[in-house]
C-alpha cells in the first residue's frame, strides 16, 4: 500500500534537488491563449498538489480574456502559501502553450527556473493533437515535481471523463519521454548544477514506483 | 482502485478539504450557514457564486433578469424569514443601488448578504470602481475576505452580523479573491428555522414619515456597529517585528505576508464602519505605519481623518491591480512600476455570428451605439464597428440621444445582445416608441449570456438549474412594446441583413431587427476550412478585415488559414473578390 497512497506516498519521494523540497513553495505559471486548455491544466496541477497533502493557491482570470486573449494561471504549493499570485521573478516553471505568450512571461521566471518554450516543438514532433497539448505538458511538468504519478493519472481521469485513454497516453508520453531525445533537457539539467544527480535518482525512483503502482492497480 | 481507496481514507480521517475558488467558497459558506434563497445576474468575476449554489438542492437559486430584480427577490426572501444572498459584480450593484439604499433603512428579518466582486485591473469590466465606498454611502457594514478560506468563514459571519444588527451586509470580493483557488476546510450545513414575517408598516413601508424614523435607526445602528468593529475577531492584529506595521484589507494582506513576512499587520476583515481605537492602538505599537489597499484611498482617507501619521501609497497605485512584487515600492514611497507587457487582445471566437453582423455594419459605415457583452469586441479594429459602450442597456437609449442631437442623421443604429436586452434594454425600446423616435435597433440574439460563460436567460426557456420554463419570445415582446417593424434574420446571412438594413434605414419607422444565430460555443459545429488558392490571391487582405482568429497574414505575404481554429463559416470567402478562397462543401 505504501507506494499507492498519495497522501503519504508524496513524502517518500520528495526531491532533494535544487527545485524540489517540501520546505518551500513551488511556483508554476501556466500561460497561453484562450481555448488552449491553460486553465484546465492549472486546475489539474493544483488538484494533484492538494491530493499530495500540500497547501495550494491558484489564481486565474475568466471572462473577456478567454475570448482568444492572453490567459495565465498561477499555481503555488508548499507547506504554506500566502499570495495567490506568483511574485515577479519567482516562478520555478513557466509552462507556455504558445511561444509568444511564453516569451512575455520571462520576467516571471526565476534565475534557475525552467521555461517550457523550448519544449513547444515537441508537440508537433510527437504528433500530439492540439487539444491534448495540455496533458502532454502536464506529463513533462510531472517529471520535475514531487507529486505521485498515480495522483496525476487520477486527476486526469476526473478532469477528462471523455478520451481518457488518449489523455493518459499523452500525459505518459511527456512523463516518460527519453531524456536523450529531449534535447532541451540537457540544457535544463545543466542549469541545475548540483541537483542533477538527485534529479536522475528521482527519474529512476519515479519510474520504479510507476511500474509497481500500475501493477498494484491492475 | 487502491489509489482511490487511499484517498477516501484520508478524507474520512481529516477534516474535508476542497480546492475552492473564492466564489465557490462563498457559495459553500452560505450553504453551511443555512442559506435558503439566492439570486444574481451573471457578471465576471461573481458569476460562479450562483453556478456553485445551483449545485446545492436545498438552496432556491435563480438567475434573475437583472441585479435590481435579484436584490429585491433576495430582500423579499429575507423579510420572509429565510437567509438570503444576492451576488453581482461591482457595476451590477450600481443597477441595484435604488433598493439597496432604502433596504439599509428598513433592515431585514433573516440575514441578507450582498456579495459584490470588484475587478481591479479591469480584466473583464467597463470601469474600475471601488465598491467599498457603497458601504459608507449606504451606511452598511462591509466584510472583506482575503482568500477563499476566509470567504467561506466571512460569509457565515456576515449572516450573523446581518441578523444581530438587522441590516443587509456587503461582502466584497475582488478578482483575485473570487478567482483564486485555495485548499479550504469545509463544514456541514446548519439550518435555522424561518423567522416569521411581522407586518410592520413603520419599518417596511418607506413613506417620508416612516423613513425619517428609520434614518435615525440607521445612524444608531452605525454607532453600535462601530463598537462591534472594535471587538470582532474579523479585525485582527498580528504583532511581529514592530519596526514596520501595515494596515490593510482583502487580498493585499496576502501580498504583505508574502513580501514582508516579519512585519506586523492590522488586517481589517470588517472594514466598515472602522475600528478607530484598534487602528490608533496599532499605530502606537509600530515604528513605521504603512497603509496598503487596492484602488481608491478608502483606508488612507479615514486614517488621515483620525490624524494619524503614516505612509500612503504613491497615487499611481490608485490605478489598476496590486501585485505582490509592488509591496517594496509602496514601502519606499515609489510610483507603481509599469506593466511589463501588453496582454493579447481578446477577439470574437472563430465561427461567431456577431462577426458577420459587424462586417455588414462596417460595410454600411453606420454609427453604432453598442452595449455590454462579447459583441463589445466589435469595437476593436479592424472591425471597429461599435462606437459607444457605456453600461448594460445603453445601446438603445444612447442611440436615441444621439439621434435627437443629430436629427437628420439616419445612419445610426443601436445594438445589444439578447440577455442585455432583457436585463435593461426593454425600457429603452419602450421609451423610443413612446417618444416617437424612428430608427433601427438590432438585437444580436445568440440564445445565451455568452461573455460570462453561457448562462441561460428568460428567452432561452431554461433556468439556472436547466429546468424548462416559459420561453420569452423576443419578437412578440418587441411588437408588444410597439415597434412598427420586427424583423428576424439569420445573423450569418450577411446579404439578407445588408439588404434589410438598407431598406429599414430609409423608412421613418422604429424597427427592431433580431439577428439570430446561436453562440458558436453552444453548438460547436464545424465544417471544412475554405480552400486557399494562392495563385489567385491579390494580397488585398480584405479577408483579414473581419478580424477572425483563424485567418492571418502568412510569411510569404499572402494569407493562411489555421484549419484547427477555422469553423468553416465562410465569412472570409464572401469577402474575397478574386475567388482565391473556395468554400469546401461537406
Amino acid at each position: 500500500m505504501g507506494v499507492g497512497g498519495c497522501a503519504t506516498g508524496a513524502r517518500q519521494w520528495i526531491w532533494t534537488g535544487k527545485i524540489m523540497s517540501a520546505q518551500r513553495v513551488v511556483n508554476i505559471l501556466f500561460c497561453g491563449v484562450g481555448g488552449q486548455g491553460v486553465l484546465k491544466a492549472a486546475e489539474i496541477a493544483g488538484l494533484v498538489a492538494l491530493r499530495a497533502g500540500y497547501a495550494v493557491r491558484k489564481s486565474e482570470v475568466h471572462g473577456m480574456s478567454q475570448r482568444g486573449g492572453s490567459v495565465e494561471s498561477h499555481v503555488r504549493f508548499g507547506p504554506a502559501v500566502h499570495s495567490p499570485l506568483i511574485p515577479e521573478g519567482a516562478a520555478d516553471f513557466v509552462v507556455c502553450f504558445d511561444a509568444a505568450e511564453g516569451a512575455k512571461y520571462r520576467h516571471m521566471l526565476k534565475k534557475d527556473g525552467v521555461h517550457f518554450g523550448p519544449f513547444l516543438p515537441l508537440v508537433r514532433q510527437q504528433g500530439i493533437e492540439p487539444r491534448y497539448e495540455n496533458t502532454f505538458f502536464l506529463g513533462l511538468l510531472s517529471r520535475y515535481l514531487p507529486l505521485p504519478r498515480d495522483a496525476w493519472l487520477h486527476a486526469l481521469e476526473q478532469a477528462f471523463p471523455r478520451a481518457q485513454a488518449e489523455n493518459r497516453r499523452c500525459f505518459l508520453l511527456g512523463a516518460e519521454m527519453d531524456a536523450g531525445r529531449l534535447k532541451a533537457e540537457d540544457r535544463i539539467l545543466q542549469s541545475f548544477a548540483g541537483g542533477s544527480y538527485a534529479l536522475f535518482a528521482c527519474f529512476v525512483v519515479n519510474n520504479l514506483i510507476f511500474i509497481l503502482s500500475s501493477v498494484a492497480v491492475r | 482502485m487502491l489509489n482511490a481507496a487511499a484517498l477516501n481514507m484520508k478524507t474520512t480521517t481529516a477534516p474535508q478539504r476542497k480546492l475552492l475558488s473564492g466564489d465557490e467558497a462563498v457559495a459553500r459558506g452560505a450553504w453551511e450557514a443555512g442559506l435558503k434563497v439566492a439570486a444574481s445576474y451573471p457578471g465576471t468575476p461573481a458569476t460562479e457564486i450562483l453556478e456553485a449554489l445551483a449545485l446545492y438542492s436545498e438552496v432556491d437559486a435563480q438567475w434573475s433578469v437583472n441585479e435590481k430584480v435579484a436584490f429585491e427577490v433576495a430582500y423579499g426572501a429575507a423579510l420572509g424569514g429565510a437567509r438570503s444572498l444576492m451576488a453581482c459584480k461591482h457595476v451590477g450593484l450600481n443597477v441595484a443601488m435604488d433598493p439597496l439604499m432604502t433596504a439599509a433603512y428598513t433592515g431585514i428579518n433573516a440575514g441578507l448578504v450582498v456579495v459584490v466582486a470588484d475587478d481591479p485591473g479591469l480584466h473583464s469590466s467597463q470601469n474600475e470602481q471601488d465598491t467599498r465606498w457603497v458601504s459608507r454611502y449606504a451606511k452598511l457594514p462591509l466584510v472583506e475576505p482575503a482568500d477563499p478560506a476566509e470567504a467561506r468563514e466571512y460569509v457565515q459571519a456576515a449572516f450573523e452580523i446581518s441578523e444581530q444588527f438587522d441590516t443587509p451586509v456587503l461582502l466584497r470580493l475582488t478578482t483575485r479573491v473570487a478567482h483564486s483557488k485555495q485548499d479550504v476546510a469545509v463544514g456541514t450545513r446548519a439550518v435555522q428555522p424561518n423567522r416569521p414575517f411581522q407586518r410592520d408598516a413603520v419599518k417596511y413601508v418607506m413613506v417620508p414619515a416612516h423613513a425619517a424614523a428609520r434614518h435615525r435607526a440607521v445612524e444608531e445602528r452605525l454607532v453600535r456597529l462601530r463598537a462591534f468593529a472594535e471587538k470582532t475577531p474579523l479585525n485582527r492584529v498580528e504583532l511581529r517585528d514592530r519596526a514596520l506595521g501595515f494596515v490593510t484589507a482583502g487580498v493585499a494582506y496576502l501580498y504583505i505576508r508574502e513580501t514582508f513576512p516579519e512585519a506586523s499587520v492590522l488586517k481589517l476583515g470588517f472594514s466598515y464602519p472602522f475600528c478607530d481605537q484598534k487602528i490608533r492602538d496599532f499605530a502606537r505599537l509600530v515604528n513605521e505605519l504603512v497603509v496598503v489597499e487596492e484602488l481608491d484611498p478608502f483606508l488612507e482617507d479615514h486614517l488621515r481623518g483620525l490624524g494619524l501619521t503614516f505612509k500612503a501609497r504613491h497615487p499611481s497605485f490608485q490605478l489598476g491591480e496590486l501585485r505582490p512584487e509592488h509591496l517594496p515600492a509602496i514601502v519606499r514611497g515609489e510610483a507603481k512600476p509599469a506593466k511589463p507587457f501588453p496582454a493579447r487582445r481578446p477577439v470574437l471566437c472563430s465561427g461567431c455570428a456577431h462577426r458577420a453582423v459587424f462586417s455588414v455594419l462596417r460595410d454600411l459605415q453606420l454609427t453604432v451605439t453598442g452595449d455590454i457583452g462579447c459583441y463589445t469586441l466589435g469595437a476593436a479594429p479592424p472591425l471597429a464597428s461599435v462606437h459607444t459602450c457605456l453600461c448594460m442597456g445603453a445601446g438603445f437609449t444612447v442611440h436615441e440621444g444621439l439621434r435627437r442631437a443629430l436629427p437628420g442623421d439616419r445612419r445610426i443604429v443601436g445594438v445589444m445582445g439578447d440577455s442585455t436586452f432583457i436585463h435593461s434594454g426593454i425600457t429603452g425600446l419602450i421609451n423610443a416608441v413612446y417618444n416617437r423616435m424612428p430608427g433601427v435597433l438590432l438585437i444580436l440574439d445568440n440564445a445565451t449570456t455568452a461573455m460570462t460563460g453561457a448562462q441561460p436567460h428568460p428567452a432561452t426557456g431554461r433556468t439556472l438549474r436547466d429546468e424548462p420554463t416559459r420561453t420569452l419570445v423576443l419578437e412578440d415582446l418587441c411588437r408588444a412594446c410597439g415597434a412598427e417593424h420586427v424583423d428576424v434574420v439569420d445573423a450569418k446571412d450577411t446579404a439578407a441583413l445588408k439588404q434589410l438594413l438598407q431598406q429599414r434605414l430609409e423608412e421613418r419607422a422604429l424597427t427592431v431587427i433580431i439577428a439570430r444565430s446561436p453562440c458558436w460555443q453552444l453548438v460547436r459545429t464545424k465544417a471544412g476550412a475554405p480552400e486557399f488558392k494562392p495563385e489567385l490571391c491579390q494580397a488585398c487582405y480584405e479577408c483579414l478585415e473581419i478580424d477572425c482568429p483563424a485567418i492571418s497574414k502568412s510569411e510569404d505575404g499572402l494569407i493562411k488559414i489555421d484549419t484547427a481554429r477555422c469553423t468553416g463559416c465562410n465569412l472570409c470567402v464572401e469577402r474575397c473578390a478574386y475567388e482565391a478562397l473556395i468554400p469546401r462543401r461537406a
